[in-house]
């Protein structure tokens, strides 16, 4: 508020600021009546020490302090005035709690005994302190008062109001009278004597400030007599008992509403009579300007200004006033703020406001001549801070920013936050840094097969399930180099720790390798360990790959695996992929015609000779043979246009190549197909890479897919598993069977007086019997479930492809679309999740995200529930065939992901994502979409030599028993014997 | 001659000492060391140390051990508690030393980063408030009420060595017979006939001490320090060979006072946090660093947010009646309240 400040002219800390002080400790006069009349500033502390100060000039000196005495009682107040009689010297009256002592203050020049008062120019070497007089206090004081009461002249009277309200009055050395205010008193307010009307004013707990004449309050006296000071006769006292007490008067009385802090007589009018005065009455918010009659001058509300305690002081008077004129006065307010604020009262204006120095907070303000200047003021605070002060008028100058020079670097909390989450961020996501050290597993598969002979044919003794040529065993033998690759001796950090040594790395239990195969691809063992392993010493494993003839291959793949502990517990893994050889699982045999199932292909550069293509089956010539020969009439029959093969599980395939460039596959299995194709499509894909550097592109397919062959399959696969399912069912319910019967035979067995078996071992017995023939029947139905599982291997592996060349997709697309028909190397069912239910799911997701039709429909919800086993297969047919026929409308899988990828056009929005994407708006070339109804009547697009492609439509015939659970190879069947399903390989 | 006992550690504020002027000068006793303080107003957001002796407040940032307070305890006028805005711990209750030194205002603001930790407020108010009391081992005082039934009243430090009487004060043209109490600490005379007339010197404030020559004959005189008002005071005692011993015994207990000071601020912290606290680091250089364009560190600390402007003589202004400081030419009272 104020930009003015407050000069301190001289200061000191009373009693070091651990003595209390509050309004009326501090008295300003020329106590020791010293003939210059300088002003001394005397402060009295609750902690009862008198010091006063004599302020010579600017600053406090040591020797300011001209008297420091402690009086042994707390002071409440300290008053100046003519107190002692014959005398019309001042002298220092000091209200104790219990004691008014009234003291004679004189300084003493050093010259003589110490008796002698300074006169003249003789310096004052101390100042004494003597007590004139005191009274004892019959009651706790709370305040003090005097004056001329009742017009005395040349001296003052004092009245000490007690903390009930009693009002005693003295006359200098003598007792006057005392009174007791009326009841309303109950706590003690303000006190001061207005000359003027010779009444006493005072405020009550009712919030109102009263006046009670002196004349009035001496009158009722007499009534009084118990408060008379102690030492007088009780008699006296019992007899004014009995004189009824006189009310006492009130002179008048003003409803200020607030609790009054301070009331000072003064004159604020410019033209009162000099008879009369005014009385300022400080509330705790309001200001209130009184006439001696109790009639409101003024009020005014000071909200703004949480006052603290204000003091009146007189303007100089106007030469032209005369010799009685009296003085004007002023106001000057303290607030709890630090704030001085200075009203000129003759119009109420508020004409100056400054802050204190040091945030004082005053108790006491009163204006004074302390030095050559009159008008100093003089601050007291409640902690002994007393300061002479005087307004500045010197406006500010500007004032020092400080922010500019200690501004925070934003750009380095900024990096160092970076750097700080990325640690953050590595730790919870990825985990820490790589390390440097790894395992590199690589695979080396060699062309042809092992040597034949009965070599390793140890371990293969009890199995007769695993193909065999002429009693030898049709193996491969994969080297697997395993490599501990670790940076040597260098030190390195992975996150936590600093690693120097490479001994560290060494494997805690060795490598262990893996092979993940289909399950007609046995390996040896199942894993191998490498016991000793040293960084960067790569170690070779060796591991015999033969194939079952009891099952379909449906693809070459294997996934080798390799993991180890290192000594520090951090594992370390690998994975590589490798394709065993076609010779595995299928041997070059006489060209075969005929064929139930035939795909035709479009080859855009079909190669020269199928012997080229599959130039490893025909085997090399001895001496560089390794013992497997063609057989004479095979290696006779080698013929450039068609090459056949005996699949070592049963039944033969067969690839023709025609003249037009076309290529057309056939076998006798549907499933069969898939593994062909999958081994010609890889062959030409190598051929064309060693031509033309690129692998894509190799083949077309033109006829439409398969659909109905591939569902009996599906149906094929899923009746087997309700089979199973059921099979399961009935074992729980004949094992709980059992356990009932044989429960009741216990307890039989058990009695002392056995009862009669009642054919209940007979029970027992059949019990055991259906459960081992359950037992028997779903290992039967495993068994006959995995057959089933690699032929729909093999088919979702052919559907997948098909559907790629059918439609021209992507690499990336037709890869989304075998993850969606959760094809891996095998199709793995299990009690709990199989591969309809898994599918299904997967292709409801596809339809409702990316191969949706309606925009909102992919912000939907995504989740698939709970997979459970279907009732049936029919949805999962609907969706498979509604996912082809969206893919044969050219909308990609990946138009929410990639934007580059083409969409449909008849929702271009799509685009929108990618502004970037040009918008497509051609539409896709029509394609009729393929449907399973369609399938049989379609005519044949294309030329003569796929005459026979609808026959695949319609050659499915023996496969249409779906009740009746059947078998999938040729020529066997299921045989129902007692509820179990047989299965004869 | 005897060496000045130059004690400025209490008296003065000092801004990016060289470390080494931080360093506890003897009779100075580290009493609390906190870490995580922030100085709020001049270095706002950067946390430091802050070492509460028995005569100063020494802040030292973290990051560079030149920028430090060193705040003496005679400087600071009020303590405070208040809320304040920190850039470290946003709105947060925070100290504040109003000081005062060579006529200039500072203000301090201190920030404990500790979540709720009393121990900075509690501490600096307490060991203010015992430096504050404790004023009479340090301060020359006349006329205080030091006297009590022709007894020194003793301090708590204190031990009485000797009690002599028959000494006259020859501060005034005559003499004031009284007495002499020679302690550990100070030297007070006292008047025999008025226990209100007396002087209290600590060594502390003793500038020098002779016998010298004077109107009086051979005189004790003892000078005060230009910081106490550098009072010359005169002791006359017969015979002369007590004159002398005085003078030896006083002189030897300066020079012991001078080696050992005795500060007078008693303060113990009650709960003992940690073993001993963190130590000051003794990481201490003796390069010299020319001021160059930096900022004067203590443009930052004004209590008004500027360097007061020299005050002029108060003159009586009429209009308010009240003493004002001189006005510039041309301006009235008036004139400057309706600007504002």
């Amino acid at each position: 508020m104020s930009l003015l400040a407050v000069r301190e002219y001289w200061s000191t800390s009373c009693g070091d600021g651990s003595e209390e002080f509050d309004a009326g400790c501090m008295c300003i006069a020329n106590v020791d009546n010293h003939h210059s009349g300088q002003l001394k500033v005397c402060v009295g502390s609750y902690e009862g020490c008198l010091r006063i100060y004599l302020p010579r000039g600017r600053g406090y000196t040591v020797e300011d302090l001209v008297l420091e005495q402690h009086l042994d009682m707390p002071i409440l107040q300290l008053a100046a005035g003519r107190f002692i009689s014959g005398i019309r010297d001042v002298a220092l009256a000091v209200l104790h709690p219990h004691r008014l002592r009234v003291y004679v203050v004189s300084g003493v020049s050093g010259h003589d005994d110490g008796h002698g008062h300074a006169d003249g120019g003789a310096a004052v070497s101390y100042y004494s302190l003597a007590v004139a007089y005191e009274h004892a206090l019959t009651r706790p004081a709370y305040n003090m008062c005097y004056g001329p009461f009742g017009g005395a002249r040349d001296r003052d009277l004092l009245c000490v109001q007690s903390l009930d309200g009693l009002l005693t009055f003295y006359e200098q050395e003598g007792f006057g009278f005392g009174r007791m205010l009326p009841a309303s008193y109950l706590v003690p307010g303000p006190l001061v004597y207005s000359p003027s009307s010779d009444s006493f004013i005072t405020a009550n707990a009712n919030l109102h400030v009263e006046a009670f004449k002196y004349s009035v309050l001496g009158a009722a006296a007499s009534a009084d007599s118990d408060l008379r000071p102690p030492g007088d006769d009780s008699e006296a006292a019992e007899r004014a008992k009995a004189v009824p007490r006189k009310k006492l008067q009130v002179d008048w009385s003003v409803n200020v509403g607030e609790v009054v802090r301070h009331i000072e007589v003064s004159r604020f009018s410019k033209d009162l009579p000099s008879s009369r005065r005014e009385i300022l009455v400080l509330g705790e918010q309001t200001l209130y300007v009184l006439k001696d009659d109790g009639a409101v001058l003024t009020q005014r509300r000071m909200t703004e200004y949480p006052m603290a305690t204000a003091a009146c002081y007189p303007l100089p008077t106007p030469d032209d006033g005369g010799l009685d004129a009296l003085p004007v006065h002023n106001l000057l307010l303290g607030t709890t703020t630090g704030h001085v604020l200075v009203f000129r009262m003759a119009d109420g204006q508020l004409v100056w406001a400054a802050k204190l120095p040091n945030q004082i907070v005053p108790v006491q303000m009163a204006v004074a001549q302390l030095g050559p200047v009159p008008g100093m003021i003089v601050v007291l605070d409640d902690a002994g801070q007393l300061t002479v002060t005087y307004l500045g008028t010197e406006p500010p100058t500007s004032a020092l920013v400080n922010t500019e020079m200690r501004q925070l670097d934003y750009a380095e909390m900024e990096r160092e936050q970076q750097e700080l989450l990325q640690i953050i961020r590595q730790t919870h996501k990825a985990g820490p840094p790589e390390p440097f050290d790894r395992l590199v597993v690589t695979p080396r598969v060699p062309e042809h097969l092992d040597q034949r002979g009965p070599g390793s044919d140890e371990d293969t003794e009890d199995d007769d399930t695993l193909a065999r040529d002429e009693g030898d065993l049709v193996q491969v033998t994969v080297c697997v180099d395993v490599l501990l690759d670790d940076p040597s001796g260098s030190t390195y950090t992975d996150g936590l720790h600093n690693i120097t040594s490479s001994i560290d790395n060494v494997a805690q239990d060795g490598v262990t390798i893996a092979f993940k195969t289909p399950p007609a691809v046995v390996p040896q063992r199942p894993s191998i360990n490498i016991r000793a392993i040293k960084p960067n010493e790569p170690v070779t494993a060796r591991m015999e790959f033969r194939v079952r003839r009891d099952l379909l291959v449906p693809n070459l793949e294997v996934v080798v695996s390799a993991c180890m502990v290192t000594l520090r517990g951090q594992p370390r893994t690998a994975v590589a992929h490798c394709r065993l050889p076609f010779m595995l699982a299928a041997e070059l045999t006489q060209p075969v015609h005929s064929a139930v199932y035939k795909l035709v292909f479009d080859c855009p550069s079909p190669p020269s000779s199928l012997l080229a293509l599959f130039d490893d089956m025909t085997y090399p010539q001895p001496p560089a043979s390794n013992g497997w020969e063609l057989p004479q009439e095979v290696q006779g029959s080698l013929n450039p246009h068609i090459v056949s093969f005996r699949f070592r599980g049963g039944g033969e395939g067969t690839v023709l190549l025609a003249k037009s460039g076309r290529i057309a596959i056939q076998t006798s299995e549907f499933a069969q197909l898939g593994l062909l194709l999958y081994e010609l499509e890889r062959r030409l894909q190598n051929l064309r890479a060693q031509e033309t550097g690129s692998a894509s592109g190799v083949l077309s397919f033109r006829d439409p897919l398969p659909l109905h062959d591939y569902f009996i399959l599906l149906d094929d696969h899923f009746a087997l598993r309700c089979h199973l399912r059921d099979l399961r069912k009935e074992l729980e319910d004949r094992t709980q069977q059992y356990r009932a019967v044989e429960k009741r035979l216990l307890v039989r067995f058990r009695d002392r007086n056995p009862s009669p078996l009642q054919h209940l071992d007979f029970l027992l017995n059949v019990s055991y019997q259906q459960v081992c023939t359950v037992c028997d029947g779903i290992v039967e139905a495993e068994k006959a479930l995995m057959a089933v599982a690699q032929h729909l291997t093999a088919a979702t592996h052919l559907i997948t492809r098909l559907t790629k060349y059918r439609f021209g997709l992507d690499d990336r697309t037709s890869g989304s679309l075998c993850e969606a028909f959760s094809t891996g190397i095998a199709i793995e069912d299990t009690a709990s999740c199989g591969w309809e239910e898994r599918c299904e799911a997967a292709m409801h997701h596809l339809l409702k995200t990316c191969l949706s039709t309606k925009d909102k429909e992919r912000d939907r919800d995504r989740s698939v529930g709970e997979l459970s086993m279907p009732e049936d297969v029919g949805r999962l047919k609907k969706r498979i065939t509604s996912v082809i026929d969206r893919l044969s409308q050219g909308v990609s899988l990946h138009s929410d992901l990639d934007p580059s990828a083409p969409a449909l056009a008849s929702r271009p929005s799509i685009t929108h994502q990618n502004t970037d994407a040009p918008s497509v708006t051609a539409p896709p070339p029509s394609q009729p979409a393929v449907t399973q109804q369609q399938h049989a009547e379609r005519p044949s697009d294309n030329g003569g030599g796929s005459s026979s492609s609808n026959k695949v439509a319609v050659s499915s015939h023996h496969h249409q028993l779906p009740p009746v659970i059947e078998g999938q190879d040729e020529g066997e069947s299921m045989t129902n014997g007692v509820g179990v399903l047989g299965w004869e390989g | 001659m005897m060496e000045e006992l130059c004690v400025w550690q209490d008296r003065e504020i000092k801004f990016d000492q060289p470390p080494q002027l931080l360093r506890l000068r003897a009779g100075e006793t580290q009493i609390d060391s906190m870490n995580a303080i922030e100085d709020t107003k001049g270095n706002n957001g950067e946390r430091g140390m802050m070492l509460v002796t028995n005569l100063r407040v020494i802040w030292t940032a973290a990051k560079n051990l030149r920028t430090n307070l060193s705040i003496g305890l005679n400087c600071i006028t009020s303590v405070n508690i208040r809320q304040v805005v920190s850039k470290l711990k946003g709105p947060t209750q925070a100290l504040f030393l109003m000081t005062k030194h060579s006529g200039t205002r500072f203000e301090f603001i201190f920030t404990s980063l500790v979540r709720n930790s009393p121990r900075l407020f509690t501490t600096i108010l307490a060991v203010h408030r015992a430096y504050e009391t404790s004023r009479l081992y340090r301060d020359l005082k006349l006329r205080g009420a030091i006297i009590q039934d022709r007894e020194l009243v003793m301090l708590p430090l204190e031990h009485l060595y000797d009690k002599v009487t028959g000494i006259w004060n020859l501060s005034s043209d005559q003499g004031n017979l009284g007495t002499f109490c020679i302690s550990n600490v100070r030297v007070v005379w006292f008047a025999n006939l008025a226990e209100n007339f007396n002087v209290s010197v600590p060594y502390l404030q003793m500038k020098s001490i002779s016998v010298r020559n004077s109107k009086f004959g051979e005189a004790l005189v003892i000078e005060t320090t230009q910081a106490s008002g550098g009072y010359i005071l005169g002791f006359r005692a017969d015979p002369q060979e007590l004159l002398a011993q005085l003078h030896k015994q006083i002189s030897n207990l300066h020079k012991v006072f001078s080696q050992t000071p005795v500060f007078g601020v008693e303060y113990s912290i009650e709960e003992k946090s940690g073993p001993t606290g963190p130590k000051m680091p003794n990481l201490e250089d003796d390069v010299q660093i020319v001021p160059g364009e930096d900022v004067e560190p203590s443009l930052l600390y004004y209590a008004e947010g500027q360097k007061a402007a020299e005050a002029k003589e108060p003159v009586f202004s009429p209009e308010l009646g009240l003493a004002i400081e001189e006005l510039r030419e041309g301006a009235t009272v008036d004139s400057l309240w309706s600007v504002i």
